[in-house]
């Protein structure tokens, strides 16, 4: 199908943009790729204005805070942030979870923060950045400037807290701290979709473990499963090489904390997917993803 | 044969490759006519629906900017289109272009929007205002017989098109006398032939005539102008069918499509080019669909495991209609006769059945109705091979024929083949691939292997052996022109197979010339003499191949006559690589051609140097055959299947062209995959169906469909021409037998069954009880 027929603005100030936005029935555009294919289907409905921020200046910005946080622009593409050694070194996470996003083609034009505000239960960069303490900076009209945790911004599926005439300009992830581990695994039956379910789990040094869960629920669910292993050990290779760290995930407590986490929130149940299915692979993917944070890098 | 030696069995690279990788090719979207109008369907989104008189109401949609016409049946007076095969208690159902009182399955068109742009045309569609008056409907083969069911069709009582029992030998006596029988149920999905490129055609009204020009992404130019004529009554000879670059088939535009006969009368109506370029949603919802068949078979084997017996009650759901050029019977009936397979049974009982439901008609894909009774033999067999402490391969290996020519129990007449040499090599492709421990602890592996028949190249000799009624013979004109190019003409146009290849490497090597003289053009019903079926069924290098080679050979003797009136030479002359040598002379074929077109003197001693050749042909029937071995990893964590290898053996004869060969194995393979593993159309309970878009219908994509190894093993046939048989179907049959198989084997410790395809995670779980519920 076509698009429907709608208006087109390309502000070139976040001002203008945030102006814009508070029309009656106006939607944000950054790299198009969830949306435009939504509205071509016409399974959104068409919003009258598409304010299109891909003029807006620095906003595709990947860098880092004075206090060590990543700040990733509403306009930083996803392969972008897939190739940034800042995002590799600080937030290993989002890196593994975006060679999974899509594929190259709709990386290169996707966003990251686009991704976050489209808010689809399945998509891997919402939960990502809740795992992550993400903090959306929102632009409003008037020059207003907020910050929302990404956990109150993802108000459900395809929706979110932003008020009429705001937009994320930026998005802020806490930076891993020494010693921690963070694994993402998924799962769905065809390369490239969207995942049934997805798991972010960040073991910290001393065996504090989370985990967030993608596909499972309405929104991100995040939960601090508790301390389910050893403090990491350094260990000296027999050779004398680097220092390795090891360290023994408790297995019967991993098991028994996701499973009581699965137990009080039921997954969701829709044609991708029975509850039960998602139940098993929340379970799978959860305990994969925490023993191979635990193993040895 | 001629010294042009090598042409035919050559791995030469596809002529057509360079302008299709560059974006060259020109399908239906690419054209454009001048004040053409673009054509969208309103279409019915009701599984059932009567139409009142007036309930369509277009005035908001004619209001809008760019809109020419709304055009309903009512507007459109037409012969409904008839499926033609003839099978005796076949009952038929006409179909009409746009429905008028009744809609009989979602997607089915009711009116036809014409508008200066497409987008214009699709906002004009939807502003189209259509009173449906939803009426009750059935979905599945038993909701359709269950007593009271909703009839699809007033006259078609219990919605029952065709019911018949087959029986060949004692299959009752063998039953009796079985050590051991097995019962396989199989619900087979449903699937989209999903293309690449949809269906869509142009009409353009002859300027100052009743003709029509049609350009149309169709398999078959002169059946496509047949249907035209038979609706329309425009007489053959004033419509013109040209079939520009077809991004794939696989069976889907065999049939004329109720909406190419829309368009074409849409565009005499108004007087002015139509063009319809179908949807990707459009696609899978509304065009026809394959598969689907409902089957409850049952082996009797020996102790020794012989088996001796293959019964089957074969259900299809044809969906709303009997449907046009390939009847929905190509799924259960020609299923029943392929049930021996590749191996040596005696008696075979097959019960067929075939019902309308409220669902998109089913029409031919790649494999057709063999597929899925294949899958349930092949499943069987595995479940007896455990029974009886018998390896699978073995097991197969015990029953495979030997002997040629082989009659099947059901009469296919199997004329040569490599059955146990392309077992053994599948098994020896994956051997090993089983060992290596997998990534994690709760995974497992599993193997499969399955060997096939395909009934190849049919000619009517081939299609009278599976009880189809069905004209599958072709005339081809070679000409050489007066530079000394070939042309070859053929009803049999390309949409992804490469015959501009492997036709022009027959020509080249019966002819004596070089395959790169050689044009193929196969597009246009105005150039090409008529070919009874298009493009399909595998019937292509036997039926047109053998056609060209026949005439190669006799334009080959034309040219030497007239390089001897020529040369005046007695000695013996050969032609090769486009050269006639004869003694110490030499004479090129554009010589040759110069002088048969403009040599007064040689016309003094030849009074008819003609350069062109036309052949009638219609071969006997030839059966391909091979194997496929699938080593699998089921995750007992997620649900998920991993094929870790796959082995393709084939053996088609004399091969065209080895990487063509291997190409269409390839894509049957990965076909086969995705229906073992991914592809449901799925309809819900509201008779929608699920697979609405390619993230609900899950076509594999190149990243999913396994590396593959191919093997070959070359059984010329001794009844076709040079031997070739055909192979188009091959690992569309096999595959999925090969995965499920591999899959139930890797379940064998929770006796897994499968039952439903495709092999969901769910159902994986569910098979392994691990999940409550497996849908």
């Amino acid at each position: 199908m076509s698009l429907p027929p709608l208006a087109l603005a390309r502000p070139a100030t976040v001002a203008a943009a945030t102006e814009l936005l508070r029309r009656d029935g106006a939607r944000a555009l950054a790299g198009g790729q969830s949306l435009v294919p939504l509205l071509a289907a016409r399974l959104t409905p068409a919003p009258t204005l598409l304010v299109d921020l891909g003029a807006l200046p620095g906003l595709d910005a990947i860098a880092r805070d004075d206090d060590g946080w990543l700040r990733i622009g509403a306009l930083a593409r996803q392969r972008a942030a897939e190739r940034s050694p800042l995002v590799a070194a600080h937030a290993p996470l989002l890196a593994q979870a975006l060679a999974l996003v899509g594929h190259p083609s709709t990386r290169n034009r996707g966003t990251v923060v686009g991704s976050v505000a489209h808010a689809d239960p399945a998509a891997e960069l919402p939960a990502v950045a809740v795992a992550l303490d993400g903090v959306a900076v929102v632009a409003g009209p008037g020059g207003a400037r907020r910050e929302t945790p990404v956990a109150a911004l993802i108000a459900g599926p395809g929706r979110t807290t932003l008020a009429p005439g705001e937009l994320i300009a930026e998005l802020r992830l806490a930076p891993a701290a020494a010693g921690e581990r963070q694994v993402w695994l998924e799962f769905a039956p065809r390369r490239f979709d969207l995942p049934l379910v997805g798991a972010a789990v960040r073991l910290a040094a001393d065996g504090d473990a989370r985990l967030t869960l993608a596909g499972y629920a309405e929104a991100p669910l995040d939960a601090r499963l508790g301390p389910l292993g050893r403090p990491a050990l350094e260990q000296a290779d027999d050779g004398g090489g680097p220092a390795r760290r090891s360290r023994a995930l408790d297995r019967a407590a991993a098991t028994a904390a996701v499973e009581r986490l699965l137990a009080a929130h039921p997954p969701r149940d829709d044609a991708r997917a029975p509850a039960a299915l998602r139940r098993r692979l929340a379970r799978t993917l959860a305990l994969r993803a925490l023993a191979k944070a635990a193993a040895d890098a | 044969m001629s010294a042009a030696a090598g042409a035919i069995g050559a791995r030469r690279r596809r002529v057509e490759d360079e302008r299709l990788l560059r974006g060259q090719a020109r399908h239906v979207g690419d054209l454009t006519r001048p004040r053409m109008l673009e054509a969208v369907f309103v279409r019915s989104p009701h599984p059932a629906a009567r139409l009142a008189p007036g309930a369509i109401d277009a005035r908001r949609a004619l209001a809008l900017p760019g809109v020419a016409a709304v055009l309903t049946a009512a507007d459109l007076p037409h012969a409904p289109l008839l499926d033609s095969v003839r099978i005796d208690g076949l009952r038929k159902t006409p179909q009409p272009a746009l429905a008028a009182e009744r809609v009989r399955f979602a997607g089915e068109p009711v009116a036809i929007v014409l508008a200066e742009r497409r987008a214009q045309a699709e906002d004009a569609a939807a502003a189209v205002a259509v009173a449906w008056e939803p009426a009750p409907f059935a979905l599945t083969p038993e909701q359709a017989a269950a007593p009271g069911a909703p009839l699809v069709h007033d006259e078609i009582a219990g919605n029952l098109l065709y019911a018949e029992r087959k029986r060949y030998g004692d299959p009752d006596g063998a039953f009796a006398a079985a050590d051991l029988v097995i019962e396989q149920p199989l619900t087979g999905n449903r699937q989209s032939a999903a293309p690449l490129e949809g269906r869509g055609c142009l009409a353009e009204p002859a300027a100052g005539g009743d003709g029509l020009t049609v350009w149309a992404s169709t398999m078959g130019p002169h059946l496509l102008r047949r249907r035209l004529a038979q609706s329309t009554g425009i007489p053959e000879q004033r419509l013109r069918v040209i079939a520009p670059d077809v991004g794939g088939s696989f069976g889907l535009k065999i049939p004329a499509a109720p909406e190419e006969i829309a368009v074409a009368l849409a565009a005499r109506a108004v007087g002015r080019p139509v063009r319809w370029v179908e949807g990707r949603r459009e696609q899978l919802v509304a065009a026809p669909h394959a598969k689907d068949q409902r089957i409850a078979l049952a082996l009797a084997l020996s102790r020794a495991g012989e088996l001796l017996a293959v019964r089957a009650t074969l259900v299809g759901n044809a969906g709303a209609y009997s449907f046009n050029s390939a009847s929905a019977l190509i799924e259960p009936y020609l299923g029943a006769g392929l049930l021996p397979g590749p191996y040596a049974v005696a008696h075979v009982e097959a019960e067929i059945r075939s019902l309308l439901t409220n669902t998109s008609p089913i029409s031919p894909y790649r494999g057709v109705g063999w597929t899925q009774p294949h899958t349930a033999r092949e499943l069987a067999l595995d479940r007896a091979a455990r029974a009886l402490g018998i390896a699978p391969a073995e097991l197969r290996r015990r029953n495979l024929v030997t002997r040629f020519p082989h009659r099947s129990a059901t009469g296919m007449v199997y004329d040569s083949g490599s059955y146990v040499a392309s077992l053994e090599s599948a098994v020896e492709l994956v051997a090993g691939a089983a060992e290596a421990a997998p990534s994690e602890p709760d995974v497992r592996v599993g193997v499969g292997v399955t060997t096939y028949v395909e009934p190849a190249g049919w000619g009517s000799d081939g299609a009278l052996q599976s009880e189809w009624s069905f004209a599958s013979h072709d005339a081809v004109r070679l000409q050489v022109d007066p530079t000394g190019g070939v042309l070859a003409a053929v009803g049999t146009p390309s949409q992804g197979q490469g015959h501009a290849t492997t036709l022009a490497q027959v020509v080249a090597e019966e002819l004596g010339v070089r395959v790169e003289d050689v044009a193929i053009v196969a597009q246009d019903t105005d150039a090409t003499p008529v070919s009874t079926a298009g493009t399909r069924a595998s019937r292509v290098a036997t039926v047109t191949g053998g056609a060209l080679a026949l005439a190669a050979r006799r334009l080959r003797e034309r040219l030497l006559a007239v390089a001897a009136a020529l040369l005046d030479e007695p000695a013996p002359l050969t032609l090769a690589d486009g050269i006639v040598r004869g003694g110490a002379r030499e004479l090129t074929v554009r010589e040759l051609a110069e002088a048969a077109h403009f040599d007064p003197a040689l016309r003094a001693r030849l009074a008819e140097p003609d350069l062109v050749v036309t052949q009638f042909h219609d071969p006997a029937a030839a059966y391909s055959n091979g194997a496929i071995a699938a080593v699998v990893e089921v995750d007992l964590g997620t649900g998920g299947v991993t094929v870790r290898r796959l082995a393709v053996v084939e053996d088609c004869g004399t091969m065209l062209n080895p990487t063509i060969v291997e190409g269409q194995a390839a894509g049957a393979v990965a076909q086969g995959f995705g229906g073992a593993l991914l592809e449901d159309v799925a309809y819900g309970p509201d008779g929608l169906p699920r697979g609405d878009s390619l993230g609900g219908y899950l076509l594999p994509r190149i990243a999913d469909v396994p590396e593959m190894a191919f093997a070959h093993h070359v059984s010329p046939s001794p009844l076709t021409v040079n031997g070739v048989k055909g192979m188009g179907e091959s690992g569309a049959i096999a595959a999925p037998a090969a995965i499920a198989c591999a899959v139930a084997d890797a379940l064998a410790p929770e006796r897994f069954v499968v039952e439903r395809l495709p092999l969901t995670p769910a159902r994986v779980l569910a098979g392994a009880g691990l999940l409550e519920e497996g849908r």
